[in-house]
């Protein structure tokens, strides 16, 4: 009797056991996914503003006018993808312009005094912070769902769910960069 | 705690003065004291002696030495409450407005019990809410208050003694000031291993610096936000600000940072058991007055390149 009730005892204990394994796993993939929509959220957030910046600059910047042209090309093609992963990858593209546009603001100072765009400036700082802690909160959840997919004995049902790692978000030298409105009203 | 050489010259100018001045007070208290405290002694013998050989009429000579001692003890306190506030007004506040003159400091206020809630640091409920040294002022654009709170709580068990009924939740300083950027939630940072109690819709967050989650457990409403707000470079100047204060608690709530450090001791307190004219003393309330700069500094408070200005 004592046999037959220890078996049965460790099957309920082994199905437990898969169970656990298997929603642990199906959680940390929705968060990974969860979080990957904080960044596109964050993302859009940004394109957004770019029309206002396009129509602010355009006034006083005589000599950008492809950079300009550029980031709206980019923006609209941004909105129209579909697919998030493309747009990510999008996005370096837009982020590296507006780099190139804050740099190029140097050259005019009245337009670096001008309220609208000192304003427009902080938003945009703004944004990028948060885009920053966005890739952050994503990278997190993708570090809980690896260490899941493979330490033992998780990765076993991992294998057998073919889930496999995800990578992380490398935050671009961009972004690191802080626009520093110090030096706008210090020029 | 040494280094500031305008701060010795303060006190060689200024306060070596006023605490020489305020000697005199404070020996009149000492020897008040430890009179009443011989007094006590040799009434406690004679009650004693009185008991033993069972005269009770002894108590008519014990008498007076009751009222002499109760004379005594009671001018005892009262100068020990004059060198107090006298220290307080003219030692105490002229450090706080030698720091920076436009700094407000009252030693009978603290913190209000609202802020100490709001910040929700301390989640437990309180029954008992004191505490005294406020200082407020901005340093650049950040406004910032500050005080020694102390909050303790009733024990179910009643003892005979008054203070094991008490049981202290949190006691030394505590500070907030505006945080440099608008948030909408929650985010706590506790030293590492304390849980935050009664979460609510608050959960871990995980963060990348290691020595940062060694130090720390952190506590959010929003994953993003707490990393928007919890930047790598927030993270080590909070490392920096523990390693010099260990206990150290921060909270970010209604755009505001909140920060309480432990400490077991009284602050701001004149010993007067020893000379009052001690250069090391009034540098170390120097040195804990400007913990407010400190925080504010290390946080980069005053790098105002986002939303709020």
């Amino acid at each position: 009797m004592t046999g037959l009730t220890i078996s049965i005892g460790i099957i309920i204990i082994i199905i437990l056991g898969i169970i656990f394994l298997y929603n642990n796993l199906i959680t940390k993939k929705n968060d990974v996914e969860n979080a990957f929509g904080g960044v596109d959220a964050q993302l859009k957030k940004r394109y957004d503003l770019i029309p206002n910046l396009v129509s602010t600059v355009k006034q006083y910047m005589t000599h950008e006018k492809d950079v300009l042209e550029q980031l709206t090309r980019l923006r609209t093609q941004a909105m129209g993808i579909n697919d998030a992963e493309e747009r990510v990858n999008l996005d370096n593209q837009i982020a590296s312009s507006l780099g190139q546009l804050m740099v190029a603001v140097e050259d005019y100072p009245e337009l670096k005094s001008s309220a609208n765009f000192v304003n427009l400036q902080r938003t945009f700082n703004e944004v990028e912070s948060q885009i920053s802690a966005s890739r952050r909160a994503y990278n997190s959840a993708v570090t809980s769902y690896n260490n899941a997919v493979e330490t033992f004995p998780s990765n076993l049902m991992a294998n057998q769910m073919g889930m496999k790692t995800k990578s992380v978000f490398e935050i671009t030298e961009v972004e690191r960069r802080n626009f520093d409105v110090e030096s706008l009203f210090n020029a | 705690m040494n280094g500031n050489p305008l701060l010795r010259t303060f006190f060689d100018t200024t306060l070596k003065e006023r605490l020489e001045s305020m000697e005199s007070k404070r020996s009149e208290y000492i020897i008040k004291f430890r009179l009443s405290g011989v007094i006590f002694f040799f009434i406690v013998v004679g009650l004693m002696v009185m008991d033993n050989l069972d005269r009770p009429i002894l108590f008519v000579v014990i008498i007076p030495f009751l009222v002499l001692f109760g004379k005594l003890s009671g001018e005892a306190k009262r100068l020990r409450r004059a060198y107090r506030t006298e220290f307080k007004q003219r030692i105490v506040k002229s450090i706080v407005r030698f720091i920076d003159p436009e700094w407000e400091y009252n030693a009978d206020n603290c913190i209000s019990e609202e802020k100490y809630n709001i910040s929700e640091i301390f989640r437990k409920k309180h029954d008992r809410y004191t505490g005294d040294d406020h200082i407020t002022g901005m340093i650049d654009r950040t406004d910032f208050e500050c005080s020694e709170i102390h909050t303790e709580r009733r024990k179910r068990r009643k003892s005979k003694n008054k203070k094991k009924n008490w049981k202290t939740i949190f006691r030394g300083l505590f500070f907030h000031a505006d945080f440099h950027k608008h948030f909408l939630g929650r985010t706590f940072v506790l030293p590492n291993g304390e849980r935050l109690s009664d979460e609510n819709d608050e959960s871990i967050v995980k963060l990348e610096n290691p020595d940062f989650e060694r130090a720390f457990s952190v506590y959010g409403t929003d994953q993003i936000e707490a990393r928007y707000i919890l930047t790598p470079t927030i993270m080590e100047a909070m490392l920096n600000l523990q390693r010099q204060y260990r206990n150290i608690y921060f909270s970010f709530v209604d755009s505001r940072v909140f920060c309480a450090v432990n400490m077991q001791e009284e602050l701001f307190e004149p010993n007067l058991s020893k000379s009052g004219v001690d250069y090391s003393d009034v540098a170390k309330m120097y040195h804990l007055i400007k913990i407010n700069t400190e925080i504010i500094e290390e946080l980069d408070l005053n790098t105002r390149i986002w939303t709020k200005e």
